[in-house]
């Protein structure tokens, strides 16, 4: 008689009418003196029950919006510094990753940032890389960004653990709002114990028009050194699961859980105001699939 | 007839008809998964076309370690999710300053699809690694192994998942019935 595990593996074939007949015999033998099993087998039937598939109609109609999207040439771009220099003076934009990391409560040290100098993963997962004139989306800990900093973000995330609850309080209250607010940059951290520091913004441009998604991805990946390109990869990735309405105002490479990730905020369009926060955090290896979004709405 | 790699390679090549050509091969089985997924057919509609934009888009990347199919199937998983993560932004009326967390760690997913399909709602309330493990093997077809791979899990976590996955599945489509089986084995 077969035990549970060997019915879970076999349930496929047999709902489908593929397994050997003495294995049907076997299965159906357990089925009937096992209700768990009984229940799997009922799942599973509905799992695999068939749907209504997409008509000829339906499906040419998303092939031809699919071609309509890709098709077109890639937008021409000229060299960074001039794409950005209309903005670099809203620098309360900025966001800065942080890295060279103050293990807080971990005890970590200097040795350990060393250790993290190599690339890591690489290669790891197919789904997860950009497009190859993007480089496979590794991540690599970018030892130098320090030195980005004296040029740049008024605001930033400062490394150290972290954890769900310290990023909700982050969204919620405002800070990522704060990051994206030209006109009146303010502080807002209210006190959280979070390892999060932010400074007095820098709004020292009196262009207040709100700039494009991939205008704020350039300037927080100009402002990353080495980890621009994965702040590039995971912020196509987040933008493209957002749905185009949001407004990347937020990075960070820190520790989650005792994880190494890529934090990625942004202000999210919701029936026209940028009412919503989205936290995105990636694995340091990968943009494929962030670890975790955090979203709600932003505290007034 | 010509693989799903070597269409592959022609769409790196600009070829716009071979990647009609894999879009007409794959998207009945990743609608299946979509609509699995999100219980809509618009919604999976909706996700089944971010999948082939993301697909040629990330075209360049793939490096043939896993099957083509395995690698489609997981960007249409996560496809599904951002949709869903769409879905749950629509503007509510309640105030969302505290996050709901359930145990499937996707708060509120349950309730969205809840109205459209109760298979879907039962999946979403599904612990989010059992979710994903049990629409990959039983809607996606992905082996063990390579869903062991795609997951960082062993071999013998990923069979976990997917029994419990059903089991749990079992449950929530059966609530609230009270005599629900238990998740203790006989």
């Amino acid at each position: 008689m077969i035990d549970h595990e060997r019915c879970s593996e076999l349930l496929a074939g047999y709902i489908s009418g593929t397994s050997e007949p003495s294995q049907r015999h076997e299965v159906a033998e357990h089925l009937r003196s096992c209700s768990a099993c009984s229940a799997e087998e009922r799942a599973l039937r509905a799992l695999m029950a068939p749907i209504e598939p997409l008509t000829e109609l339906e499906a040419a109609s998303i092939r031809r919006a699919v071609l309509h999207q890709v098709s077109p040439a890639p937008t021409q771009r000229g060299p960074l510094g001039a794409r950005l220099a209309p903005y670099l003076g809203a620098a309360a934009l900025l966001m800065v990753v942080a890295v060279g990391i103050v293990s807080m409560n971990t005890g970590g040290s200097d040795s350990e940032s060393a250790d993290r100098g190599s690339t890591e993963g690489a290669g790891d997962d197919d789904a997860g890389a950009p497009a190859a004139e993007s480089g496979p989306g590794v991540l690599q800990e970018d030892t130098s960004a320090e030195s980005s900093l004296s040029s740049a973000p008024p605001v930033f995330f400062k490394g150290g653990r972290t954890s769900e609850r310290e990023l909700q309080a982050l969204g919620r209250n405002g800070y990522i709002e704060f990051a994206a607010n030209y006109a009146s940059p303010k502080t807002s951290s209210e006190g959280s114990d979070t390892e999060v520091e932010d400074t007095e913004g820098a709004a020292n441009d009196s262009d207040n028009r709100l700039a494009q998604p991939g205008e704020l991805l350039d300037q927080m990946a100009a402002a990353a050194g080495a980890q621009g390109e994965a702040v590039q990869a995971c912020g196509q990735r987040a933008l493209s699961g957002l749905g185009g309405s949001a407004l990347p105002v937020y990075g960070a490479a820190t520790r989650l859980e005792g994880e190494r990730v890529l934090v990625l905020g942004f202000l999210v369009d919701v029936d026209g105001s940028y009412s919503h926060y989205s936290l995105w955090i990636f694995p340091r290896e990968s943009c494929d699939e962030p670890t975790k979004v955090i979203e709600g709405k932003i505290a007034r | 007839m010509e693989s799903d790699l070597e269409l592959l390679e022609r769409c790196r090549a600009g070829d716009q008809g071979a990647f009609t050509q894999l879009m007409r091969r794959h998207e009945q089985q990743v609608f299946a998964i979509a609509f699995r997924t999100l219980g809509d057919r618009n919604d999976a509609a909706d996700a089944v076309q971010d999948t082939f934009i993301n697909v040629f888009r990330r075209s360049g990347s793939f490096r043939g370690d896993s099957a083509f199919s395995t690698w489609l199937y997981r960007i249409a998983i996560n496809a599904s999710k951002d949709v869903l993560r769409r879905k749950l932004r629509a503007p509510v009326p309640q105030e969302q300053d505290e996050a709901h967390e359930t145990e499937s760690g996707d708060p509120e997913i349950g309730e969205t699809v809840a109205t459209h399909s109760d298979l879907a709602a039962a999946l979403a309330k599904l612990p989010e690694d059992y979710r994903e493990a049990v629409v990959m093997f039983d809607i996606g077809g992905i082996p063990y192994d390579e869903i062991a791979t795609i997951t960082g899990a062993a071999l013998g976590t990923v069979k976990s998942r997917i029994s419990r996955g059903r089991w749990r599945l079992a449950e929530l489509m059966e609530q609230p019935t009270p005599s629900s089986p238990s998740k203790e084995k006989t």
